[in-house]
């Protein structure tokens, strides 16, 4: 019988009125489509660093990151070390120069620097295709966390938090979520370190966590642990082990022996099948079951790289994907709008890695001390929860109270990036779409309407692709989102801030090309049923998992080929174009996008 | 730090810096340098642009490339140095260090130093156009 955690409960309500209440507040302030969709140019630095950081830091890095390090141990790493290193290219490449561009979408990038308005809406195609596809692991997220507080099932969480998430963008714009995703960040912040700390406090340090997480010996349950698992588990016993069948089953072993209820099982090393679901008890000492191996999990290369053929190309194709994915995300590039200039622009984005880093450093350690913690959650499968679990052990109200104070860290994490990139994505409709393309003489108030109206479609679209998303890691989800817009807005950012030479056509064969392929890299990889371990690889397997590593090369090239061969229509006022983006603001060259 | 906008940058004759640069040095040094030039497109005004966004071009590459290195080198270690990696201090092994704690400090330090570089371009190409 799931438990439902009442205090957990009350602070995802907690999170949500918050979040609705703020934007409700904004609303009252909101009067114009610009204040409406940008926010006052007059935030603070720390306030705009702690925004930013917010909505960077997903579902993906508050929950995903842990739980597969718990799984799948070093291999994991590369993820977060990308998310923060994709900050530094954005920091080295992109951000003053776009900031004084004065462009504030990526579409309008795209026109302005060609003057080209066929080539924002194929800009605008990709903003949705990269918002679309990140918002998928932020609803995988939404259900996972409400089903681990209340039992309830996966589609209601998505459904619950899609909606609360789709209304207060629709309301708020984005004034009201800069305060809110800037509160999330220190939420964040605050739940996914205190708890750990405070378990370290209890159970030993992370140094001694590892000793006995990477060890060789089977991993034993560390208490007396009660656990259900559901019809159809498998588990898989290394050791010899001894436990007991509270209820349910039976269980049927690869040798033919029928263990059922009220039985206590003495097993040898196998596989278990549960024929009906069962809850099982296992005293403290007794290996844990589906638990992966000791050396293996603490080493470089382990399961996560291998089981997906080509460690070396694995690994190299993730950590380009995660560095170069970060610089072509259209929520974030928004944000350096709200810079009063472009080295303002710069030094925000040195507070967001200081805020991102030390972030950072905490979900290693919770995969790692939940790994020898709670074991049970190899056999239930549900080490993507493992940061809202973990908490718990803490003794009585400590536990429940840390328990609700890792809810309200999930929640915020997949609330913040779900609304920027549903503000990026409408925006991008009602702005780049409506306004620019569709119905160039429509009032403001007729784009705020479109706004509103793209953002609720945009919810439902996120809501129905979030059902479906289950059975893949989140992690892997954010890895394709990132792969495309890696292979899409990044070179394009690149080399149209960089390159002179970079023509119209060159600029739009690339981001086209190396974003198609991309994506139907991956949707042929999620098609196939590609959850991690599943099929043998071959090389091609792993290429089409992880294209990053020659997609991008085959964008950048096609940009270069494409410019080179229409040379001729490299525009006269290129320099000018270069001077806005490189001279600094104090010789007075800025033009501005939006100037209603 | 809020940049004042609008203002018309004034003539000067530009310095020293100049002479830094071989390209550059062959440019006679004129008291009335406005920003005009550099808008219009005129000789002396694109090579300046040109030289400046040239050098923050190689200090984003640098240092780009100085954390590539590193960070692409890490595997390689970890492939032919797995007993290096496996060292442990406090309990954790090197090459889990460096990619789960070490790595975001270092990440931080080098974008500390590339801002303040790259201000230091600008202010350099600013005094030379005033």
């Amino acid at each position: 019988m799931p438990q439902i955690h009442w205090l957990a409960l009350l602070s995802f309500i907690g999170i949500a009125l918050a979040t609705v209440a703020v934007g409700l507040y904004a609303t009252r302030v909101v009067r114009t489509t610009p204040d409406f969709l940008i926010a006052s140019r007059a935030v603070s630095p720390f306030l705009n660093a702690s925004a930013i950081s917010g909505e960077y830091l997903s579902a993906a890095s508050f929950l995903g990151v842990a739980g597969m390090v718990m799984y799948f141990g070093y291999d994991v790493l590369w993820y977060p070390a990308g998310y923060a290193a994709g900050y530094l290219f954005l920091l080295l490449f992109v951000a003053a120069p776009l900031r004084r561009f004065g462009a504030y979408t990526l579409p309008d990038f795209a026109e302005g620097r060609f003057d080209s308005p066929g080539f924002r809406r194929i800009a605008v195609v990709f903003v949705l295709v990269i918002g679309v596809f990140y918002m998928l692991p932020q609803m995988k997220g939404a259900g996972l966390t409400f089903r681990a507080i209340t039992g309830a099932p996966y589609w209601l969480g998505v459904v619950l938090v899609g909606t609360v998430i789709t209304l207060n963008v629709a309301l708020g714009g984005m004034k009201g979520i800069t305060f809110v995703q800037a509160f999330q960040y220190w939420v964040k912040m605050f739940a996914i370190s205190v708890p750990i700390l405070i378990l370290a406090a209890l159970f030993g340090s992370y140094g001694e966590h590892f000793q006995r997480a990477a060890s060789d010996a089977p991993l034993v349950f560390p208490r007396d642990t009660t656990f259900t698992i559901q019809a159809g588990a498998v588990l898989e016993l290394g050791a010899p082990a001894r436990f007991q069948i509270l209820s349910g089953g039976p269980l049927l072993g690869d040798d033919g022996a029928v263990y059922w209820a009220g039985q206590e099982v003495e097993a040898t090393p196998g596989r278990l099948t549960a024929a009906e679901g069962a809850t099982l008890v296992f005293q403290a000492g007794q290996p844990a079951p589906n638990a992966p191996a000791g050396t293996a999990w603490g080493a470089p290369f382990g399961r996560l790289a291998t089981s997906q053929g080509f460690p070396l190309l694995f690994t190299y194709s993730l950590m380009i994907a995660t560095i170069f994915g970060t610089a072509g995300l259209p929520h974030i590039l928004v944000r350096f709008y709200t810079n009063p200039d472009g080295h303002a622009a710069r030094r925000t984005t040195l507070a967001v890695l200081a805020l991102t880093g030390a972030f950072y450093l905490f979900p290693p350690m919770l995969g790692t001390v939940g790994r020898v913690q709670l074991p049970e959650l190899y056999a239930t499968g549900h080490t993507d929860t493992l940061v809202l679990e973990l908490p718990g052990l803490a003794p009585g109200l400590v536990g429940e109270v840390l328990r609700a104070v890792a809810v309200a860290g999930a929640f915020a994490a997949f609330m913040s990036t779900t609304s920027g990139l549903m503000v990026a994505v409408a925006g991008a409709l009602a702005h780049d779409l409506y306004a620019r393309t569709l119905r160039p003489s429509a009032t403001a108030r007729q784009r705020q309407l479109a706004f509103q109206f793209a953002a609720l479609g945009t919810g439902a679209v996120a809501i129905l692709a979030g059902l479906q998303v289950e059975r893949f890691y989140i992690n892997m989800l954010v890895g394709w989102a990132f792969a495309i817009s890696a292979s899409s807005f990044f070179p394009l950012l690149v080399l149209g801030i960089w390159w002179k030479r970079l023509t119209v056509i060159g600029a739009a064969l690339g981001t086209c090309i190396g974003g198609m392929s991309a994506s139907v890299a991956i949707l042929v990889t999620m098609w196939r049923g590609e959850s991690l371990g599943l099929l043998p690889y071959s090389p091609l397997d792993t290429l089409l998992a992880q294209p990053a590593i020659w997609s991008i090369p085959v964008a950048f090239l096609a940009m270069v080929l494409g410019s080179l061969a229409t040379a001729g229509t490299i525009p006269a006022d290129v320099n000018i174009k270069m001077l806005r983006m490189h001279v600094p603001e104090s010789l007075g060259l800025r033009t501005d996008y939006i100037s209603e | 730090m809020v940049q004042e906008s609008g203002e018309r940058a004034e003539p000067r004759a530009a310095g020293a810096l100049l002479a830094e640069d071989a390209d550059l040095e062959a440019l006679l040094i004129e008291d009335d340098v406005p920003l005009q030039e550099v808008a219009e497109q005129t000789t002396y005004g694109e090579i300046v642009l040109e030289d400046l966004i040239r050098r923050q071009r190689a200090l984003s590459l640098s240092v780009a490339g100085a954390f590539l290195l590193l960070l692409f080198g890490l595997p390689i270690f970890n492939l032919f140095f797995p007993q290096l990696g496996a060292i442990r201090i406090q309990g954790l092994p090197v090459t889990w260090l460096a990619l789960a704690i070490v790595i975001y400090p270092v990440l931080w330090l080098l974008a500390y130093y590339y801002v303040a570089t790259a201000r230091k371009y600008e202010d350099e190409f600013t005094d030379l156009l005033r």
